[in-house]
Parts: structure tokens; C-alpha cells; sequence
């Protein structure tokens, strides 16, 4: 388990000591509690991300050469459409 | 005259010939581009299960009415002193939800950026065979150059879902709110035994929805990345056989893909699993894979 996943579950049961703690006070204290509370919730989404940040190997560099390919596959489609136009064009003139 | 007929057939005759070839080809194309989008609508899948997947983990229940109603007035009379300035209007938003956890906007748009980021990921790879169809022949040196794209996409939907393995869903916020009426009817002098041992009944059936919810999340998630996986790989092998394969070859891939697809469907957690390393292992190595998915999963094995 890499420090990331540690650190998730740490955090996790920070979450619950906080909120259970968060719970049990009177609504005035809630409220004071509320922005440390709210932000270990917020961390615990912040790093979830990161873990799953850190396993995708696809890059921005491959977006724009996915980009590329795709402009070059447009760009064969036109001139393939135009070759069978002009040989269908000959095909029925040779043949008259 | 004789030879000027010979010629002008020929001449027909190859015409007609490069119409045969510029026509049967499409097919092949065809099969290509639903494959590209089977595996691309697989990964939006698995993408959309994330994203509710960490939605859900930190959402906590809101209490139904009239319980927001009598909470909002119990808090309120809890305050000693009046409103003073417009900032206390907050507390009469609170007043009725206080349990309601609000993500700040730093966490939210790092989730935001990531599902973006994956999702347009797949969609520019589909986008690249929108028009193989028309460019079927000509643009047979551009598939062979998406194929290493192919192989990245594979590799980071086994990162995502051995990520799910090594951390599994928690719904962290549910929990705290059953572990808490729990310490509630612990800690409540007024109640009976036998009113405590019928409400933790109730808390008995709760804490079981909130396993059940956590299990099906958990098991839709890695089942979509894993259907993602298994037709990627089988696009992989569409994009490496293009130029050689016949297009009956090309479609019982196709076919294959779909049928792995379907064949994961409603199992149970454990055969997913398995199901799961068998996939990954078969990208792991699978000859037209890359180093790239390789190197994921040595890093992820290294946890």
C-alpha cells in the first residue's frame, strides 16, 4: 500500500473523529466546528483524486497527437472521396 | 482496332477494380470505427461510475421532513443571542441540514478537472475514426499510428480500478451518521432495554443498506473498467490486424468485444474479481501492449 492509500485512510478516520465529535456538540459550537469538519471531508476528496491522478498515463502531448491522426484521417477521406468520384466519372465516359 | 479495344477493357477494367477496392474496404472501416466507439463508450462508463463513486463517498443523508422542520427550531432556540448582521443568515440554512457536508471549491475542481480530462480523453480518441469510413484505404498508415494511444487508454483503466481495489468505496458520511445514532441510543438515559434493543434493530437494517450501497457502487465500478479493458484489448487487435485481416476476421472481434461485455454482466463480486486479473494479466501481456501498461501495473503492484 503506497503512502497515498495510507494517507486516504488515515484521513478517513479523522473524518469520523471530527464528525462524531461535530455531532455531539450544541448547534452554536456546530457551527464553529463546521469549516474544520468540512475540510477533512474535503481532503478526503482531494487526495481520492490524486490516487487515481497518479495511475493515468495518457498525456495532454497525446491529445493533441490524437488530434493530428484524426486530421489526417480527414483528410485521406477527402482525397479517397474525390479519386472515386474521378474514376467513376472516367469509367462512364470510357464506356460510352 | 483490336489493340485499341484490349486497352480501352483494361483500361475499364482497372477503373473498375480500384471502385472494388475503395468499396469493399469500407466495411472494414465500418467495423473499425464501432469498435473504436464500443471501447470509448465502455471507458465513459466506468468514468461516470467514478465520478459517482466520489460523490457518494462523502454525501451525508439529509433528514426527511417534518425531522428538518423540528431540528431547524431545537438549533435555533439553542442560539442565546439574536441575528446580528446578514452572515447569521447562514445558521438558518444550517439550522435544518447541519450534518450536510460542503466540498470546498478547491476539491470540487480537482475532481471536476480530472473527470474532464478523462472523459475528453476517450472522446478524442473516437473522434479519430469518425471518418475512416470515407478515407477507408488512404488512411490505413493513420490506424496503425492510434494503436499506441489504444494501449495507454487500456493501461489507465486497469490503473483506475486497481486503484478501487487498493482503497474500496467507503461511504464515509452514511457511516458516520448510523455510528452516531448508534452513540445516540447508547447514550440515551430515557430509553428502556427494550426500546434500545429495538431501535439498534432498525440501526441493524441501515448499517446493511449502507454495506449493500458501498458493495454495488464498488462492484459497478471495477465491472465498467473492466468491460473497458476487455474491449480495448480486442480493439487493439483490430487496429494491428487492419490492413491484413478480412473483414470477417474484423467483425468476430468486434463480435468478441461485445460478447466479453455482455459475459460480465450481473455476477457477483468475487467471480468479477477474478475476471478482473484475468484481463489484466491478459494486458499485462498481451504482445501488442506496450511498456505502458506494464509500467502501471509494476507501480501499482509496487503498493
Amino acid at each position: 500500500m503506497d503512502n497515498d492509500s495510507k494517507t486516504l485512510q488515515v484521513i478517513a478516520q479523522s473524518i469520523t473523529i471530527i464528525d462524531l465529535k461535530y455531532r455531539s456538540l450544541p448547534f452554536p459550537e456546530q457551527m464553529k466546528l463546521k469549516p474544520e469538519r468540512d475540510k477533512a471531508f474535503s481532503k478526503y476528496v482531494e487526495v481520492r483524486v490524486k490516487l487515481l491522478e497518479e495511475g493515468v498515463i495518457t498525456t495532454d502531448d497525446q491529445i493533441s497527437e490524437m488530434n493530428e491522426i484524426k486530421e489526417e484521417i480527414d483528410e485521406a477521406a477527402e482525397n479517397q472521396a474525390i479519386i472515386v468520384a474521378i474514376g467513376r466519372l472516367i469509367g462512364f465516359v470510357v464506356t460510352l | 482496332m483490336m489493340n485499341k479495344n484490349v486497352t480501352k477493357r483494361l483500361f475499364i477494367l482497372s477503373i473498375l477494380s480500384l471502385i472494388f477496392l475503395f468499396g469493399c474496404t469500407p466495411e472494414k472501416a465500418k467495423t473499425l470505427k464501432t469498435g473504436a466507439a464500443v471501447f470509448s463508450n465502455q471507458a465513459m462508463l466506468a468514468i461516470e461510475s467514478v465520478s459517482t463513486a466520489i460523490d457518494s463517498e462523502v454525501i451525508v443523508p439529509t433528514l426527511p421532513e417534518p425531522g428538518q422542520t423540528e431540528l431547524f427550531v431545537k438549533n435555533i432556540l439553542e442560539y442565546q443571542s439574536s441575528p446580528q448582521s446578514l452572515n447569521d443568515f447562514n445558521f438558518l440554512i444550517h439550522a435544518s441540514k447541519p450534518y450536510e457536508v460542503e466540498i470546498d471549491s478547491k476539491a470540487n475542481n480537482k475532481k471536476q478537472q480530472f473527470i474532464l480530462r478523462m472523459r475528453k480523453n476517450y472522446h478524442e480518441f473516437n473522434e479519430m475514426f469518425r471518418s475512416i469510413e470515407t478515407g477507408s484505404v488512404l488512411a490505413t498508415a493513420a490506424v496503425g499510428k492510434t494503436l499506441k494511444h489504444a494501449q495507454t487508454l487500456v493501461a489507465d483503466m486497469v490503473a483506475i480500478a486497481k486503484a478501487y481495489q487498493t482503497s474500496p468505496i467507503m461511504l464515509i458520511g452514511q457511516r458516520n451518521d448510523l455510528l452516531s445514532q448508534v452513540g445516540q441510543v447508547l447514550s440515551d438515559s430515557n430509553l428502556t432495554k427494550v426500546q434500545k434493543e429495538a431501535r439498534l434493530v432498525i440501526l441493524k437494517a441501515e448499517r446493511d443498506r449502507i454495506l449493500k450501497e458501498e458493495d454495488t457502487l464498488q462492484r459497478n465500478l471495477i465491472e465498467s473498467c473492466v468491460k473497458a479493458v476487455a474491449a480495448g484489448l480486442e480493439f487493439q487487435k483490430m487496429i494491428q490486424g487492419y490492413e491484413k485481416l478480412q473483414i470477417s476476421d474484423l467483425q468476430n472481434t468486434l463480435l468478441r468485444a461485445v460478447g466479453l461485455i455482455g459475459s460480465l454482466t450481473g455476477k457477483d463480486y468475487s467471480n468479477l474479481l477474478k475476471d478482473a486479473d484475468v484481463f489484466f494479466d491478459k494486458a499485462k501481456n498481451d504482445p501488442y501492449i506496450s511498456t505502458a501498461v506494464n509500467k502501471a501495473l509494476e507501480e501499482l503492484n509496487s503498493i
